[in-house]
């Protein structure tokens, strides 16, 4: 099919698709008028229940704890699947950065980079109390990291991001919440129960496995994307032009 | 015999795919492999006690020990059937005996195929299990994740990159459709769990369900690889390696018709699925479609995993058909036809595996008369051609007995038994003349195409000189186990009592609710002995008649040439195959619109 053929079917298609999709719009309840129950029981009830001040956070650690498991696997899955697709060496590597950034940049780098790491941490921590969590804080986490690239040069980032121990924290944020939903069998309850002391509302240490589950999380997603911005770097970035 | 817990056939493989991945750089590959062996058997056993369990009644399980209050339900709940339970036994299976087979092949994609294998069973297990229309929705995206990874495990070459970004792209724009789907049914209805679905939405049958249940299908039947959706399978097939290839065409694709048919039955069971309605009829038409394209396909392709992959697009659009006549007559057929096709399709994937084991190719034209040595397998790539003819004693022969039958008397017998028909001489003709050219040197090379110049990376270095049983087993037992529901007394039952469980969506939405259940169950139908072998001895004789045509015709008259013309460019639908991922976007749209349409404009 060549490009003006697959142009034309698209449109046509994309016609039909458009019609199909008002339709169904048209006809669902107006704005406003919201069907189910779940969205307010769960705005009411999550503060008793799990003495968790972010309903969302508790929906996705621990109502819907399960599709949230899933999910990180997903994460987790896809960065072996990047790795494993971008892994021939022997590809040509358009960007070469040679030399080091002058001090200025390292200094600001340096403090950024403890400013950000520092709300990452909270970020991750405090995931039941306000809006954040372990995915948010984590990407913020492993962001901060891409300053090493930027203040330093390919090799240091590469020697930290690398290392095995990165893959091995990855896998472990990763196993530690399945664990986490195990060890709940240990008090004969179903995977995923929250079984820890639920603490006092707007604690740092209160709701349960929520904050446990959230630090896993946080854990697998920054080491993820360390993993992921090694590999794409090493893919685009040549090392022979570094250094200078 | 205690029942273990639901969620165990998904969390143990997760925490050993994780241990096997964040260790990978200081295990040794044995003991990786022993790891992920014993992992998928342990799998295997758990579901077959949940296999049993199941049996009685359905297990109702709540994650997060969320009960339902009142008719809302709270948290993620699994109930496990029989087809489910059967359907994760049979992932475990297939699983093991790809981490058999490939036991410590050299090539192994960076020690990451037993954690990503992994990842794909215990996905495969939970989207079989959930009555969660979301969780559904992950565990989709889960094993498509895993898929696409596993697809482009060889990356020697820029082919199976190809392959894997024209699956990933397809099944991406599949996920969208799903997604919308599940936004509009939540919009109505407020409710993520199935059971709450259809108790809430009843027999209501106005625009916005047909347009969520279109959204909804059209996304499955990407992943059940239905015409015009089809297209990346064979794209993904011929580049991945067979224990992957075998997972894909065995239970994977499956699992896309599986889904249209769980979510429909529990959700819109009274008003979608109505007998006669639009929905079954568009059903019909899309089956038979992929029954056609598949099958002409499946005989004009020379690249050996490709005309497997064609061939499992027919059998799909077959079991498609199934699916869409619905009694529990018929989907009894289906999930026979499902299981037997499953072993038969992962025993010739193994065979061709062993293939290029030994002579390093994938290619008809390059096997040409050098597998004359190995007569093993040459008998078991000729059983599988007659299992996919479905020949007793064969499971794939009762299986299309029970959903002909289910028509009786009707005005559609005639054409699907036509399709069946179909399907199975154009596929088992395309094995035989695979097995005519590749095992017996007969006739010519014949003719090669472009995409069988695509050859893989062989698993090992250069021509192996024999074949380890590792091999040999696998494939051996498959063969074997299409057989079984001829050979092993009460299976025929025991799919009957599956299949009438799995239509019940009263009984269904009552489990979720811990409501008490009756099952009752009806005499279970037979197959006639008599008209299967007699359907089965006319197809494979067919296929026979079409294989030896394209295999001799340089001796036949000018005039009688016309097999090569099957065998040739086959105008259009080669041309439609581009490899172009833009292309088969654009066909996964004209398909959703074709569904859509078919359902608001049908009567």
């Amino acid at each position: 099919m060549n490009g003006a053929w697959r142009m034309r079917i698209f449109f046509l298609a994309a016609a039909g698709f458009a019609c199909l999709y008002f339709l169904a719009v048209r006809n669902l309840p107006p704005w406003g008028h919201y069907r189910g129950p779940y969205g307010d029981v769960m705005a009411t009830s999550s503060v008793f229940q799990r003495h968790t001040t972010d309903v969302v956070n508790a929906i996705d650690y621990d109502y819907r704890g399960f599709d949230t498991l899933g999910e990180e696997f997903i994460l987790f899955t896809s960065v072996l699947g990047v790795m494993l697709l971008l892994r021939d060496p022997e590809k040509n590597k358009g960007i070469s950065r040679s030399g080091n950034m002058g001090q200025a940049t390292r200094f600001g780098a340096a403090g950024s980079y403890a400013a950000l790491l520092v709300f990452g941490l909270y970020m991750t921590t405090h995931g039941q109390l306000t809006p954040g969590g372990g995915f948010q804080g984590g990407v913020i986490l492993a962001t901060a990291s891409m300053l090493i690239y930027i203040a330093e040069d390919f090799r240091v980032f590469k020697r930290i991001t690398s290392h095995p121990i990165v893959e091995a924290l990855d896998a472990l944020g990763a196993a530690g919440y399945a664990a986490i939903g195990l060890s709940a069998f240990l008090f004969s309850a179903p995977f995923l129960t929250n079984w820890m002391p639920l603490g006092k509302t707007g604690d740092v240490f209160s709701s349960g496995t929520i904050a446990a589950i959230s630090a896993c999380v946080g854990l697998e997603v920054t080491a993820a994307f360390l993993m992921l911005g090694y590999t794409y770097l090493e893919e685009i970035v040549s090392e022979t032009g570094e250094g200078g | 015999m205690i029942t273990p817990s639901p969620a165990l056939p998904i969390a143990v493989p997760l925490v050993a795919a994780a241990f096997l991945a964040g260790l990978r750089k200081f295990l040794r590959r044995w003991l990786a492999d022993l790891i992920a062996t014993a992992t998928a058997a342990a799998n295997l056993w758990l579901c077959t006690a949940l296999l049993r369990a199941s049996w009685h009644s359905n297990i109702v399980y709540w994650f997060g020990n969320w009960f339902p209050r009142g008719r809302m339900v709270v948290g993620i709940g699994f109930e496990v059937d029989p087809v489910g339970a059967g359907l994760a036994t049979l992932a475990c299976l297939l699983t093991l005996l790809g981490f058999i087979y490939s036991w410590r092949i050299t090539d192994s994609g960076r020690d990451l195929f037993q954690p990503l294998m992994l990842i794909f069973m215990a996905a495969m297990c939970g989207f079989a299990m959930t009555a969660d229309l979301f969780n559904l929705f992950v565990f989709f995206e889960l094993m498509s994740t895993a898929a696409f990874a596993l697809c482009g495990l060889k990356t020697h070459e820029p082919a199976p990159l190809q392959g894997a970004f024209n699956f990933a792209v397809t099944n991406t724009v599949g996920a969208f459709l799903i997604l919308t789907g599940i936004a509009l049914v939540y919009a109505v209805t407020g409710a993520l769990n199935m059971a709450q679905i259809g108790f809430l939405l009843g027999s209501r049958h106005d625009l916005l369900v047909i347009a969520a249940a279109a959204f909804l299908c059209s996304g499955f039947l990407i992943k059940a690889a239905i015409a015009p959706f089809h297209f990346w399978l064979p794209d993904a097939h011929s580049v991945a390696p067979t224990p992957v290839c075998v997972l894909f065409s065995g239970l994977m694709v499956e699992l896309g018709a599986f889904a249209v048919l769980r979510m429909t039955s529990v959700m819109f069971g009274q008003s979608l699925l109505q007998p006669h309605s639009a929905f079954r009829a568009t059903l019909l038409l899309l089956g038979s479609l992929t029954v056609v394209w598949g099958g002409l396909m499946c005989f004009a392709e020379h690249h050996l995993k490709r005309v497997l992959a064609f061939s499992t697009i027919s059998h799909g659009g077959a079991m498609l058909l199934g699916v869409a006549i619905g009694t529990p007559a018929a989907i009894t057929g289906w999930l026979t036809y499902l299981f037997a096709h499953a072993m038969a399709k992962a025993g010739l994937f193994f065979t061709a595996g062993i293939l290029l084991h030994r002579l390093q190719s994938m290619s008809e034209p390059q096997l040409f008369k050098r597998g004359r040595p190995l007569r093993f397998t040459a008998v078991l790539w000729l059983l599988g051609g007659i299992a996919l003819a479905a020949l007793p004693p064969f499971g794939l022969s009762n299986g299309e007995d029970l959903i002909e039958s289910a028509t009786h008397a009707h005005a559609i017998h005639l054409w699907v038994t036509l399709m069946f028909f179909f399907t199975s001489a154009m596929t088992g003709a395309a094995v035989f003349r695979v097995g005519m050219r590749v095992f017996f040197g007969l006739g010519d090379a014949g003719p090669a195409d472009r995409a069988a110049k695509i050859d893989e990376a062989p698993d090992g270095p250069e021509e192996q000189h024999h074949i380890p049983a590792r091999m040999f087993l696998p494939a051996a037992l498959c063969i074997a186990l299409s057989a079984a529901p001829a050979y092993i007394p009460g299976f025929g039952r025991w799919f009957f009592n599956a299949a009438h469980r799995f239509l019940a969506q009263s009984l269904y939405i009552a489990r979720i609710y811990a409501q008490p259940v009756h099952y009752v169950l009806p005499p279970a139908p037979h197959s006639d002995l008599g008209s299967t072998l007699m359907h089965g001895a006319i197809a494979v004789v067919c296929a026979l008649l079409l294989a030896s045509w394209a295999v001799f015709h340089l001796a036949l008259p000018r005039g009688f040439r016309g097999a090569t013309h099957l065998e040739g460019p086959m105008f259009p639908l080669r041309k439609l195959q581009s490899g172009h991922p833009g292309d088969y976007v654009v066909w996964c749209m004209v398909g959703f619109v074709l569904l859509g349409g078919c359902l608001f404009l049908l009567p």
